[in-house]
């Protein structure tokens, strides 16, 4: 059943006792024409533009836990394409570019805020870099550009400018296009949406192994059964070298711990997206009123999915620093999620040593922004056996050539 | 909070005292222009990532500067086992 | 509510008043009283309104369980936008304020919309619709519309501070258990903390009826207390144990309340071998018809404003009890003279409980459940499954107990379903700790003693007897009812702050949001800021039972610190301005003052200009631009790193690092290079000198003094143990300045030297150890300005004396103190290096024309073997050029269009690195352009600020070609 206005009506009217399952929660069958590992956001997209965009309806999406449980339910939900190399800045434009049409084209309203994401710059030399990006964005096509300090007092009423602040704000680096986008909803409707096309969303289901002959795979072991299948897509994000490891190979990624958390809700305070490259923090607030903040990866490896304290007295601390008046807030509550990191904090999208396995990963701590770009080149993909032009200079084989994509310098932290 | 007695210096140390250095005793060949570019890439790039037992190596930077090695579970964060430098961590080998 | 307080009763001092006002109006309270107990008394009803419905919402519980009393507070010290009434002690002149409700709580204008709006508003109802024409039409009216009180600009006047300890035996909770616990150890001579969150300890004995050891129960606690205290046991009051974290490491809160309000707050981080969890429990409603009615509130809620406050929920009470412990707050009310009527869902309650409350004078009806509260913003009476009807101003809700075991939760023990209990608890806890009491699912106080105190003897204690309690009636059974059978479920509230209804848990489940944790994102229940303490448990048994599993395979969502909302400020204490980053001052930072410096934040508080050299920037960069190349400039280039490398491997370890051949760097010389990582990438550059075979200065960038020292230890110890090298990082111990311009020798010599400062004698890129004024030097001929260059390192509190000294000399030859802005201009005119602007994550030494050195290097260095892989050796590399402008000034950060473009979007091929304009040559830059080492005289497109010009690529060298000026 459609999600409408009228729709919405009916149900209220007759008690919501006829809304349909958003999805099915089907028996898995002992063979698809491919496998999905992982019921993430990457996971799920994969999934519906197989779908849609390839025809390929037989699949399965594998989720060990409950769908969108991983990366996709703790990130802060922010969202923005503002890279500069060109090659990243396509991808993620690419992704900004879906979630603007998403919340129809799944028929699920997935709060898309386009708020504005403001990247503070503190001293000259960050001046002097947001010069070069805001020029390189326009180079790609990309919208951005550079505020002065009076406009940004004007957007964010409350940041510290004038008091001797220790990072002090000569201006921002403003992405209008850029903001927020409620997680979880990202991650429903494109189940929602892959259900309706066919494709049998499996939860509780974890892979244990592969079978494997010629280096390629021909079923995938699970707690539920064992699946034959003659492509595999994985997307799961900080357990991806565990994957990796029962179908033979290394990644060149470390899974990390990066922590979130979030304040009691106040009234409206902060209406757009704001990241200091002083603090390393940002903080957006929802709509529900609660300030969400997130800032470095905790340093040591973890599939933890927890985060130890130091790093919550920093983000608070740099809050509170950001903005005084923050002190009278209340810290609600905080968690983590795994993040995979690479070398260049650049995804890892395509193929693998073994042959039908297609890998999509190391997104590091710049996910969730990513989903639909992601899915989409993983899609096709799979769907073609090899990468698409757009993923290619993400390939596996980069670090061979050492041919590396670092955004590192493009975003105030580390991603 | 995770907590490393080290064994240099003895203290306890709670980890905003130290420093995480990645996987410990990876190999940098020797010889690094007799290698091909796949073992160069490979030793640059790419590092165990267990879910599980990890061979890890620390800094106790806040304290006496040295750099030792551990074994900890990155799931639990539990410290297994530490000791000095200039042994070899196998799990075996660690009380 | 229908609240008033009772003639006698409760732990108030009823000799005192206290003013406070609510929404304005005046009203009073007693010591002892918290802000809830102190509006129940007032006949305070709805304190607010539900976000979604803008229902009217009263007092529920009587703590930080409380998911409606949301409340904005000012004290003397300041404005909280978001406290629960039942967590504020009350002082005098508090003000306390509604947050939702508009005009009023009372009175609110939304709510008729809501009302009509609301079967149309279920769970998830957004992601349905509000998608066109687009989400942020409707997001405006919805973030209004949501949040509690509102943050200001100002910083509250609480103080901060920050903790650290440990113990050998962490007690949370001073309830019976926890004081059970800490009585077993009296005389172990462990070292206990123990930790309420009440101004008292006691827990439940504050307010339940018991004697323990022959004294009321509140007597018995504080008689451990003494003991306790008199022991050395340290006792912390006012605290939460807000989260637990590996290692036992613990964060409390500590709040010191005056009688003026909250003056400060104290985080302590705690470390403790063992833990004796004995937070107790809280009790949960039963879901029925319109149970969120202001005048509904927790049953043990009810026994705690009768028994500690002194203070009645209503005249006419009815409780609503799927067991025992309802009968408590029958009785409890009773004795205050409160006409009670029991409802007890069960069939068969037990006689013992019966025969007590009839005794007592209560109403009791057995085997029928409420169908139905009514009333508007005060309950007004009820009706039963049964059809009849009670006439009541309050009705206490018992749906049982539930263990408070989120900390042994933050800690991973995964809670299991109890049935005996009905209610979650942790049985495998992690190593150290010891769950006890209503914790662990204990119910009557003698389980709850004897618990206890064998936790204190596992943790080390040494008496052996267990105290006594008598109770009047037990706490006993239970039969669970997670939703009552008759009655709207579309009126039935689970989680109140949110406004879930069971038909919302229902709908979740037809729509298969199935997972304990889909119920709660989808449905938001437990997201608000009670955390879903007292709707948790009902909302899983209902998913339950709508999907036909049993409540442990539902399981619980996950616990996650701070158990309560805790202050930002509070854990951001001192970690603010310089507490939060520690500004690093120069030596001479009185001087720089002195003479008008502007201070720019490069890692170090450093000058960029004077303002005793010009009215503003430019004017001042102009004049100390113009006497570095004309008389002597005076630089403060203390940041930059200092690193000694000594021993008889010295030149061997150092060697390993730079791409430049050191092997053959004399003793007295210096070489100017750059190190890389070993993917061949640079990341750093300097000059090293030799000062002898055994002792070599690295002089890494300022930005990097600390990394690169860290780099050289963590390769030396990890890597090459076996070499005798020691790594001495001295930046701070030196103080630098840097003396630029052809008058450079002049003045050096002023500052009498003891050796020979003449050309013959001190050439171009050479080191001097001697004195200047007897005062210990270490002296390098180097040149970052292109100008003839001293650069003199003296102990570091030297630093002072030698800026004012060489610039009291230098008057007569014309000098003049420089900035960090000359400085980068004067070498951007040389084409000089500017590490992390002329190089970016992929710059390698070919690409800035170390080629040629790279390749008469015999050994092995770090990020040599990189140089051959693929990328690293490409075709295309951007490489490190000038530019002059052609039509129009180039800026920095201008992108390099490819060739045959000239308008954006275009692909680009580079970008200008550093810009200015210089006095000598106008204006001149670097640049890094694919390939461009061989399109030298070539012209490109330059793209900057949405303006396209035109640039000639040139060698980068824009003063003073033939370096006569350095060589002088």
């Amino acid at each position: 059943m459609n999600y409408n206005v009228i729709n919405l009506l009916w149900q209220g009217l007759s008690g919501q006792k006829n809304w349909p399952q958003a999805w099915r929660s089907p028996e898995l069958k002992s063979r698809y024409d491919a496998v999905i590992i992982g019921g993430g956001g990457h996971g799920l997209a994969t999934a519906y533009y197989l779908a849609r965009e390839h025809g390929m309806t037989n699949i399965a999406v594998l989720e060990k836990g409950w769908i969108g449980g991983g990366n996709t339910g703790r990130n802060t939900t922010n969202v923005r394409s503002d890279y500069m190399f060109p090659e990243s800045a396509k991808m993620y434009n690419f992704a900004l570019k879906l979630y603007e049409t998403l919340g129809k084209d799944l028929n699920y309203n997935i709060m898309l805020s386009q708020r504005g994401w403001l990247t503070l710059i503190h001293d000259q030399h960050q001046m002097e870099g947001a010069r070069h990006k805001a020029n390189w964005l326009n180079c790609n096509g990309v919208d951005g550009q550079i505020i002065d300090k009076a406009r940004v007092e004007e957007m964010l009423p409350g940041l510290n400018v004038n008091d001797n602040p220790r990072f002090p704000v000569r201006g921002a680096f403003l992405q209008e296009r850029g903001g927020t986008i409620r997680h979880d909803a990202v991650a429903w409707g494109y189940a929602r949406a892959a259900d309706r096309l066919g494709v049998d969303i499996i939860q509780n289901c974890e892979v244990t192994g592969f079978d494997m002959a010629d280096d390629q795979i021909t079923a995938v072991n699970t707690s539920k059964g064992r699946v034959e299948t003659g492509k595999v897509g994985v997307a799961v994000a900080g357990h991806s070298g565990v994957i990796a490891e029962k179908a033979g190979f290394r990644l060149p990624i470390t899974s990390h711990c990066l922590q979130a958390m979030v304040s009691e809700p106040v009234k409206p305070f902060l209406d757009h997206v704001v990241i200091s490259p002083g603090t390393g923090v940002y903080i957006n607030q929802t709509q529900k009123g609660e300030m969400v903040m997130g800032g470095v990866l905790d340093h040591y490896n973890s599939y933890g999915q927890r985060g130890n304290f130091p790093t919550i007295e920093k983000v608070i601390s740099s809050a509170v620093e950001m903005f005084p008046g923050f002190s009278e807030l209340r810290l609600m509550r905080h968690w983590a999620g795994i993040v995979d990191i690479s070398p260049d904090s650049s995804p890892i999208l395509g193929q693998t040593p073994v042959s039908n396995m297609y890998i999509n990963c190391g997104w590091g701590t710049g996910g969730f922004k990513a989903i639909p770009a992601g899915g989409y080149l993983l899609a096709e993909t799979i769907a073609k056996g090899v990468a698409p032009e757009m993923a290619q200079p993400f390939g596996l084989n980069r670090f061979r050539d050492n041919r590396l994509v670092d955004e590192g310098a493009a975003a105030g932290i580390a991603h | 909070m995770i907590v490393i007695r080290c064994p240099y210096c003895g203290e306890q140390r709670q980890e905003e005292e130290l420093t995480f250095g990645g996987e410990a005793e990876i190999v940098r060949p020797l010889e690094p222009s007799e290698v091909n570019d796949e073992v160069w890439t490979e030793y640059l790039y790419f590092r165990d990532n267990p879910k599980g037992v990890n061979h890890e190596q620390w800094c106790c930077s806040a304290g006496c500067g040295q750099w030792f090695k551990v074994l900890r579970n990155t799931v639990s964060h539990d410290v297994l086992g530490v000791v000095t430098y200039d042994k070899i961590l196998k799990a075996e080998q660690v009380a | 509510m229908s609240g008033f307080r009772l003639d006698k009763g409760g732990r108030i001092d009823r000799a005192r008043s206290l003013k406070f006002t609510f929404n304005g109006k005046q009203m009073a309270g007693h010591p002892g009283d918290t802000l809830a107990s102190a509006l129940l008394a007032n006949g305070v009803g709805a304190l607010g309104r539900s976000f979604k419905y803008h229902r009217p919402r009263g007092l529920y519980a009587a703590g930080v369980d409380d998911p409606n009393a949301m409340l904005e507070v000012t004290d003397a010290y300041g404005r909280e936008p978001g406290l629960r009434a039942g967590q504020v002690q009350l002082v005098d002149g508090l003000s306390a304020q509604s947050v939702t409700g508009w005009p009023s709580p009372a009175f609110d204008l939304v709510s008729g919309f809501t009302r009509f709006a609301s079967p149309f508003m279920s769970a998830g109802f957004y992601y349905k619709t509000l998608k066109w024409p687009n989400w942020s039409w409707y997001e405006e009216a919805i973030r209004k519309a949501a949040g509690f009180g509102t943050t200001s600009n100002t910083v509250d006047a609480r103080l901060r501070e920050q903790r650290h300890d440990t113990c050998d035996v962490l007690v949370i909770g001073s309830g019976p258990a926890g004081l059970a616990a800490v009585d077993a150890l009296k005389g172990s001579g462990r070292k206990v903390v123990l930790v309420d969150h009440a101004a008292c300890v006691g827990g439940a004995l504050r307010w339940e009826d018991a004697q323990i050891e022959g004294q009321f129960g509140a007597q018995w606690a504080d008689g451990v207390a003494q003991a306790f205290k008199a022991e050395g046991g340290q006792l912390l009051l006012n605290t939460f144990v807000t989260g637990a974290y590996e290692g036992n490491f613990f964060t409390l809160i500590e709040s010191r309340i005056d009688d003026t309000g909250l003056a400060a707050e104290r985080i302590w981080k705690l470390r403790a071998n063992q833990v004796v969890l004995a937070t107790g429990s809280v009790d949960r409603p039963l879901v029925c018809q319109n149970n969120d009615r202001p005048g509904v509130l927790l049953s043990a809620a009810a026994r705690q404003f009768i028994g500690e406050y002194g203070v009645a929920p209503g005249r006419s009470l009815s409780v609503f009890t799927n067991n025992d412990s309802g009968y408590l707050t029958a009785l409890a009310a009773l004795r205050a003279g409160i006409d009670t009527t029991v409802i007890d869902a069960r069939v068969q309650p037990s006689e013992a409980h019966l025969e007590a409350a009839r005794a007592a004078g209560a109403t009791i009806k057995t085997g029928v459940e409420v169908s139905n509260i009514k009333g508007g913003s005060r309950v007004k009476g009820l009706v039963l499954s049964d059809g009849g009807h009670v006439a009541c101003d309050a009705i206490a809700l018992a749906g049982g107990v539930t263990p408070i075991i989120h900390l042994a939760a933050h800690r991973g023990s995964k809670p299991s379903y109890n049935a005996e209990a009905a209610a979650f608890v942790c049985p495998r806890l992690p190593e150290g700790w010891f769950a006890v009491g209503a914790a662990s699912g204990a119910r009557e106080l003698s389980d709850v003693l004897a618990q206890g105190h064998a936790a204190g003897q596992s943790v080390g204690g040494t008496s052996t007897s267990v105290p006594v309690a008598k109770v009047e009636l037990s706490m006993g059974g239970i039969e669970p009812l997670w939703q009552a059978k008759t009655g709207n479920p579309k009126k039935m509230f689970v989680d109140l702050q949110n406004d879930v209804k069971a038909s919302d848990v229902a709908l979740a489940a037809r729509e298969n949001y199935v997972s304990v944790e889909h119920l709660k994102r989808y449905t938001t229940l437990g997201m608000g800021t009670d955390q879903g303490r007292t709707s948790n448990i009902n909302g899983i048994g209902i998913l339950a039972a709508q999907t036909g599993r049993n409540i442990d395979a539902v399981g619980t969502t996950t616990f996650r610190p701070p158990y309560t909302a805790t202050r930002m400020g509070a854990i951001a204490h001192h970690r603010q301005q310089d507490g939060f980053s520690p500004r690093r001052y120069l030596p001479g930072h009185a001087d720089h003052m002195a003479h008008g410096a502007d201070f720019e934040d490069f890692g170090w508080q450093r000058p960029d200009w004077y303002s005793d050299n010009g009215p503003n920037r430019e004017a001042a960069v102009d004049v100390e631009m113009h006497a570095v190349r004309n008389d002597v400039g005076v630089f403060d280039a203390s940041p930059l790193g200092k690193i000694e490398i000594a021993g008889p491997d010295a030149r061997a370890f150092i060697n390993r690092f730079y791409v430049s051949n050191l092997a053959t760097l004399k003793p007295g010389r210096i070489r100017y290079s750059v190190m890389c990582h070993d993917d061949g990438i640079i990341f750093d550059d300097g000059v090293v000198a030799c000062v002898d075979d055994n002792l070599f200065l690295s002089g890494p960038t300022s930005g990097n003094a600390e990394v690169v020292a860290g780099w050289y230890e963590q390769w030396r110890q990890t890597e090459w143990p076996d070499m005798k090298v020691a790594v001495a990082p001295v930046t701070s111990n030196w103080a630098a300045i840097a003396l630029a311009g052809p008058k450079a020798r002049d003045l050096l010599a002023s500052l009498e030297p003891d050796f020979d400062v003449s050309p013959e004698a001190f050439a171009h890129m050479r080191f001097v150890e001697g004195t200047l004024a007897g005062v210990p030097a270490r002296v390098a001929r180097v040149s970052f300005t292109g100008e003839l260059q001293y650069e003199i390192s003296v102990p570091a509190r030297y630093g002072q004396s030698l800026m004012e000294t060489a610039m009291g000399v230098g008057e007569t030859l014309g000098a003049k103190r420089i900035g960090m802005e000359a400085w980068l201009r004067l070498r951007l005119e040389k084409g000089y290096l500017h590490l992390g602007s002329d190089t970016n994550g992929r710059t390698t030494p070919h690409d800035i024309g170390m080629g040629g050195v790279v390749g008469k290097k015999p050994t092995d260095f770090i990020g040599k073997r990189a140089l051959s892989l693929p990328y690293n050796a490409s075709e295309n590399r951007e490489q490190l050029v000038g530019l002059k402008p052609v039509d129009q000034p180039i800026q920095i950060g201008a992108r390099v269009l490819a060739d045959g473009y000239d308008t954006v979007p275009a692909p680009s091929i580079g970008n200008v690195t550093s810009a200015c304009d210089s006095p000598s040559a106008g204006n001149i830059a670097m640049a890094l352009i694919e390939n461009g080492a061989v399109r030298m005289g070539e012209r490109v497109k330059i793209y900057a600020d949405g303006q396209v010009s035109e640039a000639e690529i040139c060698i980068p060298v824009f003063v003073d070609p033939k370096n006569e000026r350095l060589n002088a």
